[in-house]
């Protein structure tokens, strides 16, 4: 298939998938359990403000809840595909503004401690390498990784380095001292996961015939690592990547929350709660947008880093 | 005197306890000096800085869990208020009385029509002057406005030489606290013009917002030139912290100097905290049991009254709040001017339990079961249902309890669905009964939890009764039928506000109705 076909094909399943992802949101928004306009009138007046029929039937009126679902959602695209993704039902703010203002601090978030993660993950993987005890003591810490709850994490990691130590800011945004708790908290299960990819990877294949003709060429044990050994245990640790980096609004809004980071995750989660239906339909856009990018960057990026894929990879 | 009244609310190193709240609420009456309807210097003046030289003023941050939407709309402007933005011309004092912001003082010349005689000298944080045609700008959009109070809507609103007059359709006798409600704060006309999203307010308050970001925070910097005198403060950044652990670290670590909205478990490491001032407040919100009085078998009233006896309130606080919450049985706390001093509710009695089950012919044999909704964004809620559930179970009555969200419960409830509601309602958002009653025990009121309708004519009426004697003597006879005599709700305790400041902030306290804030007392040491 040409690069050019290839293209294609890749950009029509995109949108087919921002359809169906698009068209689903919007149904289980409208459609949870509970008055969508009531949610919204509390969301939006509060509770002081009585919900009276009247006044109920303005906001389905104004939403176009009082339509079809259908006719909710076609009109919303019809706007979406004019680059016209709304105004929140909430706040009136201009949707897309909203994004582009709050989505850097995911974005920093969710790949910054992915990048973090990596390469944590290959030192401790070479690390592991080189004894049977540091392997031992390594899958320990990275079980520990694994098993940890974010939330406990982040609270743990505050106690200790923010209201002990008092080393770091509590919660904020918009300094490097600010990120990295958060960092830490999202980068530990990616660190701990890619790591033990990497070890198992790096550990099967050690015996393989390449791995056998390298070391009887005379090559030293660091080079046959890092330059035979190493690019084919990165092959699933690329391919995972690519599925962690493709939920960056999920997977930081722990983060956003306990560390008070105005990201898009915490906008994403308000706007389901609130049934604020243009907020959750351009950040489900993002989203899938994202994590289709992220995909393909990995699936891209695969042959760079293992030359048999090469051949299949266009 | 208001530094020991502050002093009187704190529960600094020490274990909360009733006597504190007690103390603080006293205190809090003492330190006002508000009139019910004249002027007043107000919580401001009353507080405010000692000769705070404006170089000297310091920058504070307040971490809080909740913000609005805007400050336009009905709910913003309730925040508007709280955070020292925008005033209204009456305002809750901090001794729960209506006291003169932008009006100086009112009056009601015929049972339809109000006068409000605006305070010299107010000026915008625009500089501009307020004038009646200003005050009558935004009095005539809230007329107009779907959400306007009840009584205000389709009100004429006039500017005289002097202030306004409010012209209404039918006698309005609680218009003072429509004007002291969010939705009648004063603004500038030019905050309504173009885009309301990108347009801030400009109010009459101590404090102005130069920033607004929904979800994150909003920048204030002091207006100097407010009627009741400059702020202790040289400007506040209020950011919206959604996590209650972290408010409480920020405050512990210096990063926030208020903490507002603390959980109860969160108390103990506040107080052991020097750094940090603990301040508590009892609101008007009570927890509330609302029972279904249309649905078979609780359309008995001797079965609700069973269920009002069955319930141990004592136990709840002590064994879910920590002690952190008062009971109470009656609809209003008792320092309110419509308030029975004498009432007493249903009291915990599981022998008379029993006895009304079996005369309305439930007994161990044929036992009765029901459904209980509540919900989970106050957390504490589900952990009530499950004790009410056992002390129900005591006298045979088995509950099962549903947690949902806050929106299925409601329409489920108005649907006439459930059985049982547990719910945390604040019955003051105006500060006068009449609104309340309208809406949660009117047979049409929006918020129904009840269905209760045994009272329709009465409420009613009450609503157009100009002696607020007699007004409040109906109030009285309502709160004895629906809670003792209707049992349509078993009122369980009160809410607490706990609040905590860094321990070099001075001048902050927690306002009886939650309805201020950030007042120009407040200073930075």
């Amino acid at each position: 298939m040409s690069l050019v076909r290839r293209l294609t094909f890749d950009l029509g399943i995109l949108v087919a998938v921002l359809l169906v992802a698009t068209f689903l949101a919007f149904v289980l928004t409208v459609r949870l359990p509970g008055d969508p306009a009531t949610a919204l009138f509390r969301a939006r007046f509060g509770e002081g403000v009585p919900a009276t029929p009247e006044r109920l039937a303005a906001i389905r009126a104004e939403t176009g809840f009082d339509k079809p679902i259908v006719v909710q959602y076609t009109d919303w695209l019809s706007d979406a595909v004019r680059g016209d993704m709304g105004r929140s039902f909430i706040t009136r703010q201009p949707v897309f503004a909203t994004l582009v203002e709050r989505l850097p601090a995911t974005l920093i978030l969710a790949f910054g401690s992915l990048a973090i993660a990596l390469l944590l993950a290959i030192a401790t993987a070479l690390i592991a390498m080189r004894s049977r005890a540091f392997q031992v003591v390594i899958l320990g810490l990275t079980q520990f990784g694994i098993s940890l709850p974010d939330y406990f994490l982040a609270l743990l990691l505050v106690l200790v380095f923010a209201v002990k130590l008092q080393l770091l800011p509590v919660a904020g945004w918009g300094s490097a001292a600010a990120a990295v708790l958060p960092m830490a908290m999202l980068a530990a299960y990616p660190w701990a996961l890619l790591s033990r990819i990497l070890i198992t990877g790096i550990a099967t294949r050690q015996s393989q015939d390449w791995v056998r003709t390298a070391r009887a060429k005379g090559l030293r044990e660091r080079i046959v690592l890092t330059r035979h050994v190493m690019p084919h245990a990165m092959v699933p640790v690329i391919s995972l990547l690519g599925v962690l980096g493709g939920s960056a609004l999920s997977s930081t809004l722990i983060a956003e929350v306990v560390f008070a980071i105005p990201g898009a995750g915490r906008l994403l989660f308000d706007g389901i709660a609130q049934r604020d239906i243009p907020v959750v339909q351009a950040a489900l856009l993002t989203q899938v947008a994202l994590a289709v990018a992220v995909n393909k960057l990995a699936a891209f990026s695969l042959p760079l880093v293992d030359p048999t894929l090469r051949r299949e990879a266009f | 005197m208001t530094s020991k009244a502050i002093q009187a609310n704190s529960v600094r190193r020490r274990r909360y306890n009733r006597r504190l709240v007690l103390a603080g609420a006293g205190a809090s009456a003492l330190a006002a000096l508000g009139v019910a309807c004249g002027d007043s210097n107000g919580p401001g003046a009353a507080q405010s800085p000692s000769g705070s030289k404006a170089a000297d003023r310091k920058k504070i941050t307040v971490v809080d869990a909740f913000e609005p939407a805007n400050y336009f709309d009905a709910g913003g402007g309730l925040y508007a208020i709280r955070e020292g933005v925008a005033e209204g011309l009456v305002r809750v004092s901090f001794d729960t009385k209506l006291e003169g912001a932008l009006a100086s003082q009112w009056e009601q010349p015929d049972p339809t029509t109000w006068h409000a005689t605006l305070r010299q000298g107010v000026v915008f944080q625009d500089g501009q002057p307020l004038t009646p045609d200003i005050a009558a700008f935004s009095l005539k959009r809230l007329a107009e406005a779907n959400w306007a109070p009840g009584g205000f809507g389709g009100a004429q609103v006039t500017a005289e030489p002097d202030g306004i007059t409010i012209k209404t359709a039918d006698p309005v006798p609680f218009m003072p606290a429509i004007l002291a409600d969010g939705t009648a704060i004063v603004l500038t006309p030019q905050s309504f013009e173009g885009d309301s999203a990108a347009t801030l307010p400009v109010g009459t308050g101590p404090f102005k917002l130069t920033l607004f970001r929904p979800h994150d925070h909003r920048e204030m910097t002091a207006f100097d030139g407010h009627w009741a005198g400059a702020p202790g403060v040289s400007a506040v950044s209020y950011l919206v912290v959604p996590d209650a652990q972290t408010r409480v670290n920020q405050v512990r670590t210096g990063q926030a100097d208020i903490n507002r909205i603390v959980n109860p478990p969160d108390v103990p490491t506040l107080q052991s905290d020097k750094a940090v001032n603990v301040l508590t407040q009892s609101l008007p919100r009570f927890r509330g049991l609302f029972l279904n009085t249309q649905k078979p078998p609780l359309n008995d009233p001797r079965v609700r009254q069973a269920l009002a006896a069955a319930v141990d309130r004592k136990a709840i606080v002590d064994s879910v709040l920590e002690g952190l919450s008062e009971v109470q049985t009656a609809l209003f706390r008792q320092d309110f001017p419509w308030a029975n001093p004498a009432f007493a509710g249903i009291g915990e009695d599981p022998a008379t339990a029993k006895s009304l089950l079996a005369a309305a012919g439930y007994t161990d044999d044929r036992p009765l079961a029901f459904e209980l909704w509540t919900y989970s964004s106050r957390p504490e809620l589900p952990d009530i249902a499950q004790v009410i559930q056992q002390q129900l179970a005591a006298v045979g009555v088995k509950v099962n309890v549903q947690v949902k969200d806050i929106a299925v419960v409601e329409q489920e409830a108005f649907a006439g669905r459930v059985d049982m509601t547990l719910i945390g309602r604040n019955p003051l958002f105006l500060l006068d009964p009449q609104s309340f009653y309208e809406s949660d025990f009117l047979s049409t009121g929006s918020y129904n939890f009840a269905r209760y309708g045994a009272l329709d004519a009465e409420i009613k009426a009450a609503a157009t009764i100009i002696d607020t004697d007699a007004r409040y003597d109906r109030y009285r006879a309502f709160e004895q039928r629906i809670i003792n005599e209707d049992a349509a709700v078993i009122v369980l305790n009160s809410y607490l506000q706990i609040d905590a400041t860094a321990a070099n902030i001075s001048g902050y306290r927690p306002h009886p109705t939650d309805a201020i804030a950030l007042t120009p007392a407040i200073a930075k040491q």
